[in-house]
């Protein structure tokens, strides 16, 4: 029972990471990045790659978050002059080509075979179960991000992000340099994706590009939306939910008529009615205030 | 060999193009980028399924059907859902991500319903032609054949009828419309019955092309978008002209580019348009 | 002496088939206060916009203290002390009174993603400075009350207010106000005059567009009479609005 808990813990932990990522992006300054999965890939396969052609694995995990915020940079640059929906499209383009990539280049990634065997922090040295190191690695990882991002969103560099959310060409009037705090935000947001990704290499052991596919970028959608978007307590939470939800539906199996495609495919159902419903009735989630996230102007 | 590839882009570019003609005139008409669009390609793609297989009426009449049930249900959705957040006036980018639920839901839908492997209709297998070295299967000429005749309907609707004026109309400037005494709700409304039942054509005769995969329209969402802004954003005809562009692109790339990489082109054209002529290359109605 | 503080030269504008602005050529001195004014479509606002940045002009020259700023965009010209308010106004309605305020200074290290932990103690200072600041201000525009709501609680006049006082916080050399009494109550709108005045003489030049003419003509040195995309009067309060065009636009058709 205690490991099927760490291992669901470890998934939450991963998620709310990788959701407060995407919470910087949109939560704090309305940036809709339909791409963010892509970031988790290069997260994990660059860590695991270096890893495996013999670097470090501290180095491996830096490069993986570097390489990430840097591709989040490069994918920012040519669509953050234009308007939202074109990053919409445009990330949602990206995140496919690099599935695409480590699908098809095998002579790199090994294409759909995947990755296993590489090194994990601290491996050798554990004398007790692993994954309970892990989850703790995970939990004081979570924990040191969200404190770190509480800072920044409570500064005044973050209440420029809120006003770029708000409303781009009044940050202008007031002399921010809004392309410059866009790019900051995708880099920023990017590198916490490709964290969680070395992280989830680590949990999974073995990661191939099945496992980085659009949905899992609307699952840190559905957190963020359910959580509050703009709130980082309410992603922790709704990561939390997310997880239940599964845990949930999948005890369900059992008493229900459907298989497990279709029960896969009915929790995806859900999750859509939920985005719509929250998006319609309910923007600022569970935990938002009203009045950070009300729609209409 | 260049040739086979231009006749299997056109047929391509063809569906894209009647796909695109939907996209565009949501993103023109009600300003967002509706990303559940192409999972309505699929929705009437299964539909047609529905009456063909299951219930085993003719293709054609299947297929007829299938438009005006999935045309039918975009307008439903506006009841719904758009509409209500017109009231609220909500801003664009909420509406993007409704449209991203509303594709979660019916992608998932049709796996729920007719599970993850393809299918087909039941169809008389006939030969191609071959012509010039190129071989043209019997379904590539319908497909393109069909998509040729709806995008002429579409051209009379939108050029001779009211309606398809007050299309325009609305496409350039909504709230002018309004005042000049269009029923902008109604024209709204058909505006979701023409431009979805044309995506659910546009899914069959994809279907007709390769197969039923409940994932078939997601292959297809960037090319169009790709289309869209291409011919610029709330112009048809730039939508058609631009899916064309797009189809050919894609399989020409095949000569030079390995074909898993097919929608790296459509992105690339996509983000070079956005970098160098955002409005795209004919007069759209929106930057 | 005078001097111009901002030259525009001849620059148009045009929108698919809308010629918006016609070789439109105006010139502020320094520390004066223009009213800009003219029929609905006259070419007003999208003046603005090209002056401050949000268009980009055709063809012409805009001078800002003798510097070429054409290419400059927007957020450098707020910095070099070209500000504007928005016609439509622009509160950030999720953001509490006190917060939208905090925003105008310039330069504030804690804009810096590195400083809020390098710099920290600078950072505290800066904001500490500037909520005094801003308190003082929104005391004077009689919303000190209002500092913890929300801006999208405020009544449409005290969001006019609140731009205004938002603006002057980044400490500007001249101010765009894109008609600043609209929707403000007559009271308020006298004690605005009065301020405008009081920064005149501190050094603050205006260019004001407002359709009110007996407000403008009390607020302004010069008036320049905008139609069909060009600035076809100026002149004196008195003189201007005594032409007969300008009859011709307030009564004849225009407002």
């Amino acid at each position: 029972m205690i490991e099927y808990l760490v291992a669901i813990g470890l998934i939450i932990g991963i998620f709310a990471i990788f959701a407060l990522g995407l919470n910087l992006e949109w939560g704090f300054t309305g940036l809709i990045n339909f791409g963010h999965v892509g970031f988790l890939a290069i997260g994990a396969y660059t860590t695991v790659l270096l890893n495996q052609g013999g670097f470090p694995l501290w180095i491996s995990m830096v490069a993986g978050v570097v390489l990430a915020g840097f591709f989040g940079m490069l994918v920012g640059i040519p669509t953050l002059k234009l308007k939202a929906d074109y990053l919409a499209i445009v990330t949602i383009g990206f995140s496919e080509i690099v599935r695409l990539i480590l699908l098809n280049e095998d002579w790199l990634t090994r294409g759909p075979m995947g990755l296993h065997g590489f090194d994990r922090p601290f491996e050798a040295v554990i004398p007790f179960d692993y994954n309970y190191f892990l989850f703790l690695f995970t939990f004081v990882s979570l924990a040191v991000i969200y404190i770190l991002l509480e800072q920044l969103v409570h500064s005044p560099w973050g209440r420029v992000l809120k006003s770029i959310r708000e409303d781009e060409d009044v940050a202008s009037a007031l002399g921010k340099n809004v392309f410059s705090y866009k790019i900051q935000v995708l880099i920023l947001g990017s590198a916490i994706a490709g964290f969680a990704g070395a992280l989830l290499a680590f949990d999974l052991q073995y990661i191939n590009p099945r496992n980085f596919i659009p949905m899992e970028t609307f699952y840190a959608w559905i957190i963020v939306v359910l959580g509050g978007s703009g709130n980082n307590k309410g992603i922790i939470v709704g990561a939390f939910m997310l997880q239940f939800f599964y845990s949930g539906t999948r005890f369900l199996q059992d008493f229900v008529p459907f298989d497990s495609t279709q029960m896969s495919s009915l929790r995806i159902m859900i999750i859509g009615l939920l985005l719509v419903v929250f998006m319609m009735y309910k923007p600022q989630g569970l935990l938002g205030k009203k009045e950070e996230l009300g729609l209409g102007r | 060999m260049i040739m086979q590839l231009v006749v299997n882009g056109i047929v391509v570019g063809s569906i894209i193009a009647l796909g695109a003609i939907g996209l565009t005139m949501v993103y023109g008409i009600l300003n967002f980028a509706n990303f559940s669009h192409a999972d309505f390609m699929a929705l009437g793609a299964y539909i047609a399924f529905l009456l063909n297989v299951t219930l085993g009426l003719n293709i054609i009449l299947s297929f007829f059907i299938s438009i005006v049930i999935t045309g039918a249900i975009g307008v439903l959705l506006d009841f719904i859902v758009w509409k209500p957040m017109r009231k609220k006036k909500a801003d664009l980018v909420s509406l993007i991500i409704i449209s991203i639920g509303i594709a979660l839901i019916l992608r998932n839908g049709l796996i729920f319903f007719w599970g993850g492997g393809s299918r087909h209709y039941d169809l008389p297998v006939l030969k191609g032609t071959e012509m010039f070295g190129v071989i043209v299967t019997y379904n590539q000429v319908i497909a393109f054949g069909t998509a040729l005749v709806f995008l002429l309907i579409v051209h009379y609707l939108l050029k001779y009828t009211r309606t398809g004026k007050a299309m325009r109309a609305l496409s350039d400037d909504i709230d002018l419309a309004r005042i000049s005494g269009i029923n902008v709700d109604k024209v709204i409304q058909w505006m979701w019955f023409v431009g979805i039942g044309l995506a659910g054509a546009a899914g069959v005769l994809y279907a007709l092309e390769t197969a039923i995969r409940p994932n078939m329209g997601w292959f297809l969402l960037l090319p169009m978008f790709a289309a869209v802004i291409l011919g610029g954003i709330g112009n048809p005809y730039g939508a058609i002209v631009g899916g064309m562009i797009i189809g050919l692109s894609q399989e020409i790339s095949t000569l030079f580019l390995p074909s898993e990489y097919k929608l790296g082109v459509s992105l690339a054209i996509m983000i070079v348009v956005l970098l160098y002529k955002p409005e795209g290359i004919f007069k759209g109605t929106k930057t | 002496m005078e001097h111009s503080i901002l030259e525009v030269k001849e620059v148009k504008k045009q929108f698919q088939s809308i010629l918006a602005v016609d070789e439109c050529s105006l010139s502020v001195r320094k520390q004066a206060i223009t009213g800009l004014i003219g029929a609905n479509g006259a070419g007003k606002t999208t003046l603005f916009n090209l002056i401050t940045g949000y268009y980009k002009a055709d063809s012409g020259q805009i001078l800002f203290n003798d510097t070429r700023i054409d290419d400059m965009p927007t957020f450098k010209r707020a910095r070099i002390g070209m500000v504007r308010t928005f016609q439509i106004t622009k509160a950030l309605s999720r953001m509490t009174v006190l917060d939208n305020m905090m925003l105008g200074p310039k330069g504030q290290s804690g804009e810096k993603i590195w400083n809020i932990w390098l710099k920290s103690g600078k950072v505290s200072k800066e904001e500490d400075m500037a909520k005094e600041k801003a308190l003082e201000i929104l005391d004077f525009f009689d919303m000190l009350h209002m500092k913890d709501e929300y801006a999208g609680a405020l009544s449409g006049g005290q969001k006019k207010l609140l731009e205004m006082a938002r603006s002057l916080m980044i400490d500007p050399i001249m101010l765009l106000l894109d008609e600043p009494f609209a929707g403000v109550n007559p009271t308020l709108a006298k004690k605005l005059v009065v301020y405008i005045k009081e920064l005149r003489e501190k050094g603050m030049t205006f260019l004001i567009i407002e359709h009110d003419i007996p407000l403008i003509t009390k607020v302004s040195d010069t008036l320049s009479f905008m139609s069909q995309g060009k600035i076809i009067l100026e002149g004196t309060p008195e003189e201007v609005k005594k032409d007969p065009r300008v009859l011709d636009a307030y009564l004849g058709g225009g407002d």
